[in-house]
């Protein structure tokens, strides 16, 4: 498995992906985890199947967990905003045409509750942080 | 004639904005460039902090860019407690910033910049058509990827860059690992530059001040003194006497300018047409093949200028790589001192200037960060205001399409500087 953590750890949930990427590489020191802009996945995507964790604005309560297989179509156009703007729906889309996709590919997003300068994720997104986790480890046992 | 022209969202700028034009006939009524920035937050995340910690933590200020802003910070701490550091770990530095100016470049040539002159929405779409350039520019992009983790280590932000020098540094064998990659991208930006020179450019030359860092003998990454195309030519530490920051109502970002004077113009062409000698004499001869000769002022253009930029950073990691000794030691000593520091370096958008007071502790009492963008801000809406007059024949879409065009001319990192980026283009 390869887990793809993105974000920016300066606004505050938008940290979520990165977060969520650390603990689950202390946990499982053997999963291939990675960090980056959204383009650095087009370097990143082998033939394993990968997971993508990442804040997102996608107007629903804070803490909402989307788990969406990108593997046969693309992230729902609500659900790819992040302060990145060529986003990490764009970094998809571009392995895709360029046939760089493997077979199994999801994104785990995370409705964001503050984007603003800050270094704390807010308490939903820090339980969601938790759980998604706790999901990821518990399926690769 | 009264038209409204209403866009909600610049894409392809790093970060996000917003831009605001009131067009009334022929003329422009009101033009606003705004940022929204999270007001001097980094400035006053750092206070407080030892002066050690100062790279570490303004690296993260930008994801694309975060090389620049360590080295203006290392350059303002060592600055600060009067060290220099030379010979090998310098060049070290060096080193490292080509790998960010590849990596920057590129994406901003081929992801962000090109699929506007060929007429796609995006790179994506461009991808659809265009598959062997978005390879060869992805295939660019990860050398200058490859270079900066080698040198900075494999984390969410380069970690090994330190004041006085490295953690660790390389061994020559690591370095010569990546020269077949960079002689290939060597070649390859010479192939990009002649690519995109093909493109068509709006007739649209500028009277821009340039401002650059200047070190006397090299096409800058690093230096100790700015200059301008203006005869500004101080040391680093009086950029507050010569220019200033401005708060501007409609945006959260300061907006710097020359004092009495007003806007300049940082960044690709401002290097380029104040370094033009100190190129290499192929990438000198290559600027006269493409027609921009010594001097670009053509915002457009830039495109170009970033591409023989692009060339030269493989050129110069060639160089590094090929008189490479391993330092004695991978750092200098850093003793603390009560006092002010000053640094100004490159980053790919532009002149980063940073400026600490550090107590006798190494604590640091204040910071000030001006980013590229910040400084390109008011040029940006000089263009804007230009450009107008003589094209509001142009149809709604064809122009608004032009006007972000030349806003994406800077690259700017919106992100190191602000927040949201809408386009609003409103015709009464």
């Amino acid at each position: 498995m390869l887990v793809v953590g993105v974000g920016n750890e300066f606004r505050t949930d938008d940290a979520a992906g990165i977060e969520a990427a650390r603990r689950i590489k202390r946990l499982l020191p053997s999963v291939d985890v990675r960090w980056g802009e959204p383009l650095d996945l087009l370097e990143f995507l082998g033939t394993e199947p990968t997971v993508i964790i990442d804040a997102v604005v996608g107007g629903c309560e804070p803490g909402t967990i989307h788990r969406v297989d990108v593997s046969s179509s693309p992230i729902p156009p609500g659900l790819a905003a992040s302060t990145h703007n060529l986003g990490i729906g764009d970094a998809i889309e571009l392995a895709r045409t360029l046939g760089r996709l493997p077979a199994s590919i999801s994104v785990y997003g995370i409705e964001a509750g503050s984007v603003a300068a800050g270094t704390e994720l807010t308490p939903p997104v820090a339980e969601a942080v938790d759980a998604v986790v706790r999901e990821l480890v518990d399926a690769h046992a | 004639m009264s038209r409204t022209i209403s866009v909600d969202y610049l894409a392809r700028v790093e970060g996000e904005g917003a831009m605001y034009l009131e067009i009334e006939d022929d003329q422009v009524k009101d033009l606003q460039f705004r940022i929204f920035e999270p007001p001097r937050f980094f400035e006053a995340f750092m206070r407080g902090r030892h002066f050690t910690e100062a790279p570490d933590l303004t690296a993260r200020i930008c994801g694309i860019c975060p090389i620049a802003y360590q080295m203006s910070a290392v350059a303002a701490m060592e600055d600060a407690i009067g060290v220099q550091v030379d010979g090998s770990l310098h060049e070290l530095r060096r080193l490292i910033y080509c790998g960010e100016w590849i990596e920057s470049h590129v994406l901003h040539v081929y992801l962000l910049h090109a699929p506007d002159f060929l007429g796609y929405e995006s790179a994506i779409h461009m991808a659809a058509d265009h598959k062997e350039v978005v390879e060869r520019g992805l295939r660019m992009k990860k050398i200058g990827n490859d270079l900066v983790t080698l040198l900075g280590g494999r984390e969410i932000h380069p970690i090994n860059v330190r004041v006085g020098g490295f953690y660790r540094t390389p061994t020559r064998t690591e370095l010569e690992s990546l020269v077949p990659d960079l002689e290939w991208g060597y070649q390859a930006a010479v192939e990009t530059a002649r690519f995109v020179a093909g493109f068509e450019f709006p007739d649209f030359d500028r009277p821009y001040e340039f401002v650059s860092t200047d070190n006397g003998v090299r096409y800058p990454f690093m230096g100790d003194r700015i200059i301008s195309s203006g005869g500004i030519d101080i040391p680093a530490r009086e950029w507050n006497d010569v220019f200033e920051e401005l708060h501007v109502e409609r945006s959260n970002a300061l907006h710097a300018r020359i004092k009495e004077r007003g806007a300049y113009h940082v960044g690709p062409m401002a290097r380029y047409s104040l370094h033009f000698e100190k190129l290499p004499a192929e990438l000198q001869a290559l600027g006269h093949e493409l027609g921009v000769g010594g001097e670009c002022r053509n915002p457009y253009k830039s495109i170009i200028i970033r591409s023989i930029e692009t060339a030269l950073a493989y050129r110069i990691a060639l160089d590094v790589i090929d008189a490479y000794e391993r330092p004695v030691a991978p750092a200098i000593p850093t003793p603390a001192a009560a006092a002010e520091g000053h640094g100004v370096s490159e980053a790919p958008r532009g002149l980063l200037y940073h400026r600490y007071l550090i107590d006798a502790g190494g604590l640091i009492t204040d910071a000030q960060i001006t980013p590229p963008t910040s400084q390109n801000q008011l040029s940006i809406e000089e263009d804007l205001r230009a450009y107008i007059p003589g094209r509001t024949h142009l149809d709604d879409d064809t122009l608004q399409w032009q006007l972000e065009q030349a806003i994406r001319g800077y690259d700017p990192c919106i992100s190191c500087a602000t927040h949201f980026l809408d386009l609003t283009v409103k015709r009464t």
